[in-house]
């Protein structure tokens, strides 16, 4: 990494990390766990590209906002031990919300979430605050942001990335004069008038930070940093200044953004490197680190994938991500799809543009993706509609399966056999609930 | 097991210290318990692992060679669980004191200088084995065989054929399990029982015949405190029916590998732990197949990136093997990478070896070769190329042939 990390500055920043999205429009992926715990990459997930960063920033103590379906964020995260986050000065603690008397009841919004937060932040008394979100794709060091935001003598500086204009009204937008100064800021503007977008980190002088927070959210109530506190902090002529990243950097909030995230790592010339990046994960969460390197067999044929250890090849995989634990028998044929950890596919069955999530069972002779006609799914049209296949966590198809194009199936559903194993283009089997 | 049993406060000796001759330059860098296996995992992890699912939980390690790769992959324990107030692992090396010192004179011997390791923890049994063996024991039926025989000594046993009676030393066991003699490495063998040096004993009668065997200046279990103990006390056979390999000759690593391949050593099943720091997994990306490439009949480990051909092969992780080079038959351990057109065949390949483009590595089997002629140290023609060494473009090296550690070699 580079020189300028871990300075005294990185060792007088706190990072704070907004773990607590629940990212609905991965849809099934997000039944059982937080979006920054969703599986990335085979052995990661979402929320290891934001630690890796913070630990290869230099950065010594992190605290880590939950509220929505914690469990396996917190084994995950542990006591920050895989990120090296322990230590006499080093630390890394979940705060979940919490009752108390000057906060009660769940977070509300981003801001609210930091202000419950306050007393935690004090105690470590840094001089800056970086806070970050864990559901992103990136290499960053933060140190270099931190740099900045000191020498300009910012307020707040926020990290920015140019994106094509109109993807602009998905994020905040941010308007700078010459020098980096931030001149405007619109969450989600309908009609953008820039396309610089927020990226979600920011770090914040603490005063200001504490004074702001007190203001908006303390007295007026209000609890959004995007909405509430930047416009407010530019009214007040406080000065907010950018800094522009142009990295790769991918908002995985959608299930299309998530596919095609992960085919980018199997690129030739991929902008993830995960190598470079030193990604590390917790090994020890779910015992994935107890498994064995991933064996192929003599009938296997692989290429053009990444094989997570404990995965046993014996049959065909190209352009796929493989968990570990996986298991694809001989005779069956895996093409251009994400299979997380121990799923099976038994022999003679295909899957082909595909997301099957954990402890999925493909029964033989099935045919799953690549098959039907391309219409939206029917009832969650704007999740997805690009062709692919999404099947929850634990479901189970019976031999003769045939799954078509943009459907859904939620996690633990078993299929019956027979004609019922036939899932058409666009439907969605489950319950309605989630 | 059927029934439960209290196992008695138990220590574990693990026999980690030795170097031998016959892994060639592999064990040069370390002792062969240390040596590189199944991908990411030491051949001491077998050991460990068998004793961690024993509910073993205090583990002294006799390491007196080059011990740093083991105190790195061991650290206190932590990946065998080893850790906590009633539990500890703990590296054992020769130490100077008022009435000890001096280095290791045998394996006896390496126990007797540790005994307060073994009494300060109240240990009633102690359990002695080797760390550099291949395979899965429930440790628990053989401590029980122990304790219902009220055994002072019981011996592990596997039936093996005469041929390796000079690697080995064999006993014979009445109808009742009692052992009636045991004869260290035998020109011609009593029995087909051979001992795998894996030893539960009373503590209280072990430290009476090593006391008296040091006192004589014998300080080997085989040679010595075996043939002892057997004039005196209740010693017993267990016999152990499963797979089991050892480490201690190239041509009997490369077959464990090529068992490993073949599923008759099953990792998974037989939950064998490592320390996934000290092997590079935990800083690892996941495997890496790149378009074009082939793996078949093969292992490979976290952090590999294959662009070319393996073919019954085990990789270990950060093993880069580049577009055009064929690794077949072979065992390549972390790091090493195989550049563009080589072709690396029934050959092992130490830690950050370098084989440069158009390079030829090994080849089929030859014939006629003894073991151990010369400097080569397979009958099986397995060529051996030692750590950091670094293979010139366009060079060959013969099947069967040793490479230095670090050393540069451009023969064609």
């Amino acid at each position: 990494m580079s020189a300028i990390a871990p300075s005294i500055d990185m060792r007088r920043t706190l990072a704070i990390l907004m773990a607590g999205g629940e990212g609905t429009r991965l849809n099934a992926l997000v039944h059982h766990r937080a979006k920054p715990a969703v599986s990335f990459g085979a052995i990661y997930r979402l929320i290891d590209f934001t630690m890796s960063n913070v630990m290869n920033s230099g950065l010594e103590k992190i605290g880590i906002l939950t509220q929505y379906l914690p469990y396996s964020l917190a084994d995950h995260i542990g006591i920050g031990e895989s990120w090296g986050m322990v230590g006499r000065t080093r630390e890394a603690r979940i705060l979940p919300p919490h009752t108390g008397q000057r906060a009660a009841d769940w977070y509300r919004g981003t801001a609210d979430a930091v202000y419950r937060n306050i007393e935690y932040i004090d105690r470590h008394h840094p001089a800056s605050v970086l806070i970050l979100s864990g559901d992103h794709v990136y290499n960053m060091n933060y140190a270099r942001v931190v740099g900045e935001h000191l020498n300009t003598g910012a307020d707040v500086t926020i990290a920015v990335r140019e994106v094509p204009i109109e993807e602009a009204p998905n994020f905040g937008t941010v308007l700078t004069d010459a020098t980096g100064r931030i001149t405007g800021f619109e969450e989600k503007p309908e009609k953008p008038r820039s396309n610089l977008i927020s990226m979600g980190i920011y770090v914040f002088r603490r005063g200001v930070l504490e004074e702001e927070l007190e203001e908006v959210v303390g007295h007026q109530g209000l609890t959004d940093f995007g909405r509430h506190v930047f416009p407010q902090m530019l009214a007040r002529g406080r000065h907010m200044q950018a800094y522009r990243f142009a990295g790769y950097w991918q908002d995985v909030g959608t299930i299309r953004a998530y596919y095609d995230a992960q085919m980018d790592i199997l690129r030739p010339d991929s902008p993830i490197d995960l190598d470079a990046w030193e990604v590390r994960t917790n090994w020890n969460e779910s015992r994935i680190g107890d498994r064995p390197p991933c064996r192929c067999t003599p009938s296997a044929r692989c290429d053009n994938s990444i094989i997570g250890n404990g995965a046993i090849i014996a049959g065909e995989v190209h352009q796929s991500i493989i968990s570990p634990g996986v298991v694809i028998e001989s005779g069956a044929v895996v093409e251009r799809s994400i299979l997380m950890h121990d799923v099976t596919i038994a022999s003679g069955s295909r899957v082909r543009d595909a997301i099957l999530d954990k402890e999925v069972t493909v029964a033989s002779d099935s045919i799953v993706g690549g098959i039907g006609e391309m219409v939206p799914n029917h009832r969650y049209p704007s999740h997805l509609d690009g062709g692919l296949v999404l099947i929850g966590k634990g479901a189970a198809l019976p031999a003769g399966s045939r799954i078509e194009r943009n459907t859904i199936l939620f996690p633990s559903v078993t299929l019956p056999r027979g004609e019922r194993s036939h899932v058409f283009a666009g439907e969605t089997i489950g319950d309605t609930d989630h | 097991m059927a029934e439960t049993f209290v196992l008695p406060k138990a220590v574990a000796m693990v026999l980690a210290g030795g170097r031998v001759g016959e892994l060639s330059v592999l064990t040069l860098v370390r002792p062969k318990a240390a040596m590189p296996f199944g991908g990411h995992f030491r051949i001491i992890d077998f050991a460990l692992s068998n004793l961690m699912h024993a509910g073993i939980n205090h583990v002294g390690i006799l390491s007196q060679y080059r011990p740093q790769s083991l105190i790195d992959h061991v650290r206190v324990g932590e990946s065998w669980d080893f850790v906590g107030l009633e539990r500890g692992a703990k590296i054992l090396p020769p130490f100077r004191g008022a009435d000890a010192s001096d280095w290791y004179r045998g394996n006896a011997d390496a126990v007797y200088r540790n005994l307060s390791y073994i009494t300060d923890r109240g240990a009633e049994i102690v359990v002695i084995l080797s760390g550099d063996h291949i395979y899965r024991m429930d440790l628990r039926r053989m401590i029980r065989m122990h304790l219902d025989n009220e055994a002072d000594l019981t011996i592990a046993f596997k039936r093996m054929g005469p041929n390796a009676s000079l690697r080995f030393g064999y006993g014979t066991v009445d109808v009742a399990g009692r052992v009636t003699s045991y004869e260290e490495k035998p020109a011609v063998p009593q029995s087909d029982l051979a001992s795998l040096t894996i030893y539960v004993a009373r503590v209280e009668p072990l430290i009476r015949v090593l006391e008296e065997c040091i006192g004589l200046g014998s300080y080997e279990f085989g040679r010595d405190v075996i043939p002892r103990m057997l004039t005196s006390h209740k010693v017993c056979g267990y016999t152990f029916e499963e797979y089991w390999a050892y480490a201690r000759t190239i041509d009997a690593y490369y077959q464990a590998t090529q068992d490993l391949i073949l599923g008759r050593i099953d990792l998974d099943k037989w939950e064998i732990r490592t320390n996934l720091i000290d092997s590079g997994v935990a800083a690892a990306a996941p495997a890496r197949i790149a378009p074009g490439a082939e793996v078949r009949n093969s292992v490979i480990s976290p952090g590999c990136r294959i662009e070319g051909t393996v073919r019954g092969s085990v990789l270990s992780p950060g093993v880069h093997v580049a577009r055009g080079a064929i690794v077949e038959g072979s065992v390549v351990f972390h790091r090493s990478r195989i550049e563009a057109g080589c072709r690396v065949e029934r050959a092992i390949l130490d830690k950050d070896v370098c084989v440069g483009r158009e390079s030829r590595i090994g080849g089929p089997a030859m014939i006629g070769e003894p073991a151990g002629a010369g400097s080569r140290p397979s009958s099986l023609g397995i060529s051996v190329i030692g750590k950091g060494a670094l293979i010139a473009p366009g060079s060959i090296v013969p099947p069967g042939e040793v490479v230095q550690p670090h050393s540069e070699w451009d023969r064609t």
